[in-house]
């Protein structure tokens, strides 16, 4: 196994070359130059000519890949052109926390939500609950997303008013306030990250710990309110929890908008999954065993049916850097996606370059992880 | 599990209702559609010029001079006086220069391709009065610290307009003969000084100096100057603070609790004066007329808020649901509101929409190196072809305003409104019929010639097989258009033209492509037949296009002369026009202008947009909301405007 | 008492060709301590009976008619929840093809503690590992097979596991659907010798279902023949062997071989088992009988008593 993720891992830096060299010759081959977005009788052509210049993009494309890779290859991702002197990584970095916080929440929930309606719907089928979600669920997802979005904000925010109608911070709320909002995303990412980790750990040293079945189930609850408690706290405490709050607040309408579209298909991919499962031999023993229906659903159809929604869950967290561009535009969220879409309309190739860099490396790696998790996940196969 | 959903109920709800902050009443709400990208001077009116930037950064800097919204007038500022070209006087180059002109500026220092040696100098008086917001006073300091400073640091390095406020070409030097009087050393008499260089935002020279002098210390003190974002207590003798950038989401701006003109009044009279009277310091003084009669519009100078919070809303329809709902007064907008979003609006209360004309102009134009463009009668008959009447009107519904003129309407000061336009008030034959009858004098044969039917205002007969004069077949030929993604209306002329340029047997055909393609086609390569784009036109107070575009020494891949116009009378006229410090002059040079280009066509203008705006009008209330460009032209008038209680 | 009284069971499934009469008029009895062999080929309902005994039906299963008794309660009128509790605690069930059902990500033992941790919420852990370990010990298998996943065992191992996961809740019945059909003789020797340890140190009783005479020679007391849904001659195995009086009954034992006594040609039932969607009218094996009578093929045979204990269905029984 170990021999088998090194080698990918060499697989993937090749890949990453390969694909860096790729994207920078098209960018390359893009007509027009970062001065594009400044012609104006204003701006005289020796201006523009001085910005190629001191941009480097007059040079020729060898040139510029050569001092690209070089850089890239010490972790330098360059300048933006239209953010100079401000380094790509520095954008980046200003970004990538938005997206993420957007995106994972929005990811985790469409696929908890697709996996557990799957998980049902398969399990009883024929009822009212199958019908409603199928066609529900199939219908939203092939809405125009734009169209969906605003037809959300319209409805929640401007009808009901509820919730804001886009951005991600409340401009009146942090008027006066010291903190970044980047750094309260970080703070927000720091507690579900910490959460995360300790209910894990529970839940892999928790068996040592319990001696009945029962006394697990409290333990895992009784830690995690705990934990909950105290980050409640933590947050209460340090005067940021009404920002954390607003952020929340924000988050509810971009996070309702894509797990309502998007459900359908993990749903779906989970139900027809499970329906192969659930003729398994190990499932009819589950219930001749005499366990409760719901566990014979869990822990046997489900589990095993949930194999492929692994893979597809895995890439979905890989795209959560891409961001949305169509969500971001509607929502006001300025994230990578904006980021990408906006250098490449203005030429501003490092930035376009270096955040498909960033992104496309965690794709890679985000394969290189489903296939190791595929092998932890069905003890069957070994590499 | 029941547990597990009680818990997200109560999360869910707390959440909800917990977390809004209430509206300050003072406060103005504004919102645009991109975040700004530097909270920097020099990086704004530099290399990161783009309009979202000065939507921000208005409202902050004193001028010398200012150009007055509406009527686009050069009137005293900081000055107590306006500026009279007889004022000029000589002095020698080396009297200034004793050591001689520094090395990096020495190209500049030649008129006519000779070396000067003398130079001219006015003397600027200022107020004494006016305070920045830490309490210091604006000097004559300040004023020849920013000119000199871009001149040291390097005005085409700094890029972007600073070459332009202070052309090097035009300044030689600025300094400040005490701390109320700016003297200016000129290399030659050029309209720029007027227009450009006195009107030029200045900047505190006690904030800046010792920044700019740390920066010269490294290694590329122009990227360290551009990269310092901590101007937050950067000083500022207009009604507004520097913002607070939260990037991503909004910039918050502060009035200045010092602004020293507050409560200054401007009038304007219908024989085109203006008077400006400042009742703390007993000033009542009058420009560019005798103020008789009644003032047609009088403006209170605020600000009257509190405060600007720009909020960034990258979707047009979110911003206008934010608008619908209160969260902001007025969107900051450089094209205007889509027909969809007007429709949309005109069903909500309280929402005042206003249309204003755009300063811009869409036109085509054509290689003129090339046969038979470089021909006058082929261009002029072309532009008889063309109905821009039907086209805006009966096609586009109104959504764009025939303009036949280099010089858009809007900028009342220049217009000139007497020029020659091709097929004036023709129908579709009497077009065809002139078209032809240009042509055939100009020695042009077809094939086939077109024939027209009076009656049924048609072309019955197609013509086909073009000849030039010479015999030789006019060529099929391209043109470059914008597609539908970009810009509709200039798609929909594009098609109109390739049709009406067929019927009569002028074989083209429209290519509809990228932005980037055309631009870098058209001005890079300079490989192309025929070409429509547009022009935002830049400062209405001085048109100084009419060089950068038709001059012939800007014919040269990378100028906007793309078209390769030269014309020797045309470029004395122009250049006289630049050089031309009298203002009534520099009116009847540009009205003449107008009349070589309605004649020449180098380019046929096609049409220009309305800007549509809206705004609350139970919370704001504007001075005046008639003005070229609309609102987000001059800055959102973030100084004058009212709140409303 | 009886432990186990089925009456009458009809079960037909539902399928696209029509209904399959699977299970069509069975009636049995079971008392503690006695194992019951359940014999016939490949498709005449035995599986389908202990699918019934544990109720876990496909979908497209109906139970037509009939009741079956587990201590005196009709299991099919149960409830879901009561009859969770029958299930494993009461009857259990070793199955065939063991391969399958031993779901492949969770390992071994927890899938026999999961088997008692639902009927024992109040279990300790530990104590229940325990417990695993003796059954597997029970089974003849090595303790550490505890963590092991069901791909890394043999085809005998997983069977043996297959059965020390049956007796986990310590059931009062065990149904064992043909488990040692997929093994080779010798592994089945050693099974067949476990399962009668089993019994004996446990003393539950047993449904054994099996086509493999030789095997229900030696494990069953009872022994009830099917055919084609029904039960065609049932009692004491003795019995049934020494004396086979249904036709199909007797064409069964001679089709097998016997290690003692000379060397005799093998005689085969002529013909094919019916279709059981459309089974031939009167008597299912008419068919196939060389002893067929006219009535025969009018009227389905009852169950009638010839000796002591001992049931034919049949018009003109050997």
């Amino acid at each position: 196994m170990g021999r088998y993720v090194v080698r990918r891992i060499i697989q993937v830096v090749g890949m990453t070359f390969a694909f860096v060299t790729i994207t920078f010759l098209i960018l390359q081959a893009m007509p027009g130059d970062i001065t594009n977005l400044y012609i104006s009788p204003e701006i005289p052509p020796e201006v523009r000519q001085a910005l190629r210049e001191r941009f480097g993009v007059d040079q020729p494309v060898l040139s510029q890949y050569a001092r690209y890779i070089t850089n890239f290859l010490r972790g330098n991702l360059g300048y933006s052109f239209r953010h100079y002197p401000r380094t790509v990584w520095d954008i980046i970095r200003e970004r990538l926390p938005r997206t993420f916080v957007l995106f994972f929440t929005a990811t985790v929930g469409y696929f908890y939500l697709g996996f557990t309606l799957g998980k049902i719907i398969a399990w009883k089928r024929g009822t009212a609950l199958e019908y409603t979600t199928t066609v529900g669920g199939v219908f939203l997802y092939s809405l125009f997303l734009p169209m969906y979005a605003l037809l959300v904000i319209w409805f929640f925010a401007l009808r009901l008013g509820w919730f804001p109608v886009s951005q991600f911070i409340t401009p009146r709320l942090w008027r006066g306030v010291e903190v970044s909002s980047n750094t309260i995303f970080g703070y927000i990412i720091l507690s579900a990250a910490l959460f995360v980790a300790l209910m894990s750990l529970v839940s892999v040293y928790g068996k040592k710990y319990s001696r009945t079945r029962k006394a697990r189930r409290n333990l895992y609850w009784g830690i995690g309110g705990i934990t909950l408690g105290i980050l409640v706290t933590g947050w209460g405490i340090s005067g940021y929890a009404h920002l954390a709050a607003n952020i929340f607040h924000h988050l509810a309408l971009p996070v309702i908008t894509l797990t309502t579209g998007a459900f359908a298909g993990s749903m779906l991919l989970m139900r027809d999954s499970m329906l192969e499962t659930i003729k398994e031999d190990y499932v009819m023993a589950a219930r001749a065993k005499g366990l409760p229906d719901r566990e014979v659903r869990d822990r046997h159809a489900a589990r095993t049916a949930l194999l492929p929604m692994v893979t597809s869950f895995t890439l979905a967290i890989a795209s959560v850097l891409n961001g949305g561009i169509i969500t971001e535009n509607i929502f006001s969220w300025p994230g990578m996606g904006q980021t990408l879409v906006k250098s490449i309309q203005t030429n501003d190739w490092p930035l376009a370059l270096g955040t498909f860099a960033f992104t496309g490396i965690f794709v890679l790696f985000a394969h290189l992880a489903v296939d190791i998790l595929y092998a932890v996940l069905d003890p069957r196969i070994r590499y | 599990m029941c547990k597990k959903y009680l818990l997200c109920g109560i999360l869910s709800f707390c959440v909800v209702f917990l977390t809004v902050g209430a509206a300050s009443a003072g406060l103005l709400e504004v919102g645009q559609h991109s975040d700004i990208t530097t909270n920097n001077y020099w990086a704004h009116m530099g290399p990161k010029s783009e309009v979202w930037n000065t939507y921000a950064s208005s409202g902050i800097y004193p001028a010398v001079f200012t150009t007055v919204a509406p009527t686009w007038q050069l009137v005293p500022s900081l000055a107590t006086k306006m500026f009279d070209p007889a004022d000029f006087s000589t002095v020698s180059l080396s009297e200034i220069f004793p050591e001689g002109v520094p090395e990096e500026r020495e190209e500049y220092f030649f008129v006519g391709g000779e070396a000067v040696e003398e130079l001219i100098y006015v003397d600027i008086p200022l107020y004494d009065f006016v305070e920045w917001s830490d309490g210091m006073p604006v000097t004559a300091h300040d004023v020849a610290f920013t000119h000199m400073i871009t001149l040291e640091l390097g005005a085409v390095a700094l890029g972007g307009n600073h070459p332009n406020l202070t052309p090097p070409d035009v300044i030689a030097k600025v300094e400040a003969l005490d701390d109320y009087t700016v003297r200016y050393y000129l290399i030659k008499e050029d309209a720029r000084f007027m227009f450009q260089a006195l009107p030029r935002s200045i900047v505190a020279r006690h904030y800046w100096e010792p920044l700019i002098e740390e920066f010269l210390m490294k290694d590329e003190p122009l990227e360290a100057l551009f990269a310092y974002e901590d101007t937050l207590d950067e000083p500022s003798a207009g009604g507004f603070l520097r913002g607070r950038w939260e990037r991503g989401a909004f910039i918050d701006r502060e009035v200045n609790p010092h602004y020293t003109w507050q409560g200054a009044q401007e009038h304007f009279y219908e024989d085109g004066s203006y008077r400006f009277v400042f009742p703390p310091k007993d000033i009542d003084v009058l420009y560019h007329g005798d103020g008789e009669g009644e003032a047609w519009l009088s403006t209170d100078s605020g600000p009257f808020v509190e405060g600007v919070l720009h909020s960034i809303y990258t979707d047009q329809s979110t911003a206008v649901m934010a608008l619908s709902r209160g969260d902001v007064d007025f969107v900051f907008n450089p094209v205007g509101l889509e027909v969809g979003f007007q429709e949309q609006l005109s069903e909500v209360p309280n929402i005042a929409m206003i249309s204003n004309l755009a300063y811009g102009i869409r036109f085509m134009g054509f290689n003129l190196r090339k046969e038979p463009f470089n021909d006058l009668a082929f261009r002029q008959a072309f532009a008889t072809l063309i109905d821009r009447e039907f086209v805006c009107e009966r096609v586009l519904q109104g959504a764009a305003i025939p303009l036949a003129s280099v010089m858009p309407p809007g900028n009342v000061a220049w217009f000139n409104e007497n020029v020659t336009v091709y097929g004036e008030g023709m129908g579709r034959s009497e077009r065809v019929e002139e078209a032809v009858r240009i042509l055939s004098e100009a020695g042009y044969t077809w094939e086939v010639t077109p024939e027209v039917d009076h009656d049924t205002d048609e072309v019955v007969v197609r013509g086909r097989g073009l000849m030039m004069p010479d015999g030789s077949p006019v060529e099929e030929f391209e043109m470059l258009a914008p597609g539908q993604a970009y810009d509709p209306l200039r798609t929909t002329f594009a098609m109109f033209i390739e049709r009406w340029a067929n019927e009569v047997g002028i074989p083209m055909y429209t290519r509809l492509t990228d932005f980037s393609l055309i631009v870098e086609r058209v001005f890079n390569q300079q490989d192309f037949d025929a070409w429509m784009l547009g022009w935002s036109l830049g400062n209405p107070a001085f048109p100084t296009y009419f060089n950068v575009f038709f001059h012939s020494r800007y014919t040269d891949p990378g100028g906007f002369n793309a078209q390769g116009y030269a014309n020797p009378e045309y470029d004395a006229l122009v250049e006289e026009f630049l050089s031309t410090l009298d203002l009534e002059e520099a009116r009847k040079i540009c009205f003449e202008l107008q009349e070589i280009m309605a004649e020449e066509l180098p380019y046929i203008v096609l049409f220009d947009t309305e800007i549509v705006e809206a705004y609350r009008e139970d919370r704001l209330v504007y001075p005046f909301t008639e003005v070229l460009g609309g609102l987000q032209f001059v800055g959102g008038m973030l100084g004058t405007v009212k709140l409303l209680e | 008492m009886d432990l186990v009284r089925v009456e009458n069971l009809v079960m037909h499934y539902e399928t696209r060709e029509g209904m399959v009469r699977a299970v069509d008029g069975v009636s049995f009895r079971l008392k503690e301590s006695e194992t019951l062999g359940l014999l016939g080929e490949s498709g005449c309902g035995k599986s389908s009976v202990a699918s019934v005994l544990l109720k876990v039906l496909p979908d497209n299963a109906r139970i037509v008619g009939g009741q079956v008794f587990f201590r005196g309660n009709d299991i099919l009128a149960l409830e879901e929840e009561k009859m969770r509790h029958v299930r494993w605690e009461g009857i259990s069930l070793v199955f065939q093809a063991a391969m399958n059902v031993l779901n492949p990500v969770y390992r071994v033992g927890e899938q026999i503690l999961e088997a008692m941790f639902a009927h024992y919420q109040e279990l300790e852990v530990e104590k229940g590992r325990k417990k695993v370990v003796q059954l597997l010990e029970l089974v003849g298998l090595d303790a550490r097979i505890i963590d092991a996943y069901p791909h890394q065992l043999s085809g005998g191992m997983r069977q043996r596991v297959v059965i020390a996961m049956a007796l986990a809740c310590s059931p009062a019945v065990v149904v064992a659907d043909e488990p040692t059909t997929a093994l080779d003789v010798i592994m089945q020797d050693r099974i067949l010798r476990e399962l009668r340890k089993v019994r004996e140190e446990l003393g539950m009783s047993m449904v054994y279902i099996t086509h493999d005479i030789a095997v229900i020679a030696e494990v069953s007391d009872w022994l009830a023949v099917m055919y084609s849904g029904k039960i065609v001659e049932q009692g004491p195995t003795t019995g049934v062997f020494d004396h086979p009086h249904h036709p199909y009954t007797r064409g069964l034992m001679l089709s097998f071989p016997s290690v003692h006594g000379p060397r005799k040609s093998l005689q085969v039932i002529p013909g094919e088992p019916p279709s059981l969607i459309t089974p031939p009218s009167g008597c299912r094996f008419h068919p196939r009988c060389t002893r067929v009578k006219h009535q025969c093929r009018k009227e389905e045979p009852p169950l009638v008593e010839l000796a002591d204990n001992h049931h034919v269905a049949c018009y003109n029984p050997w």
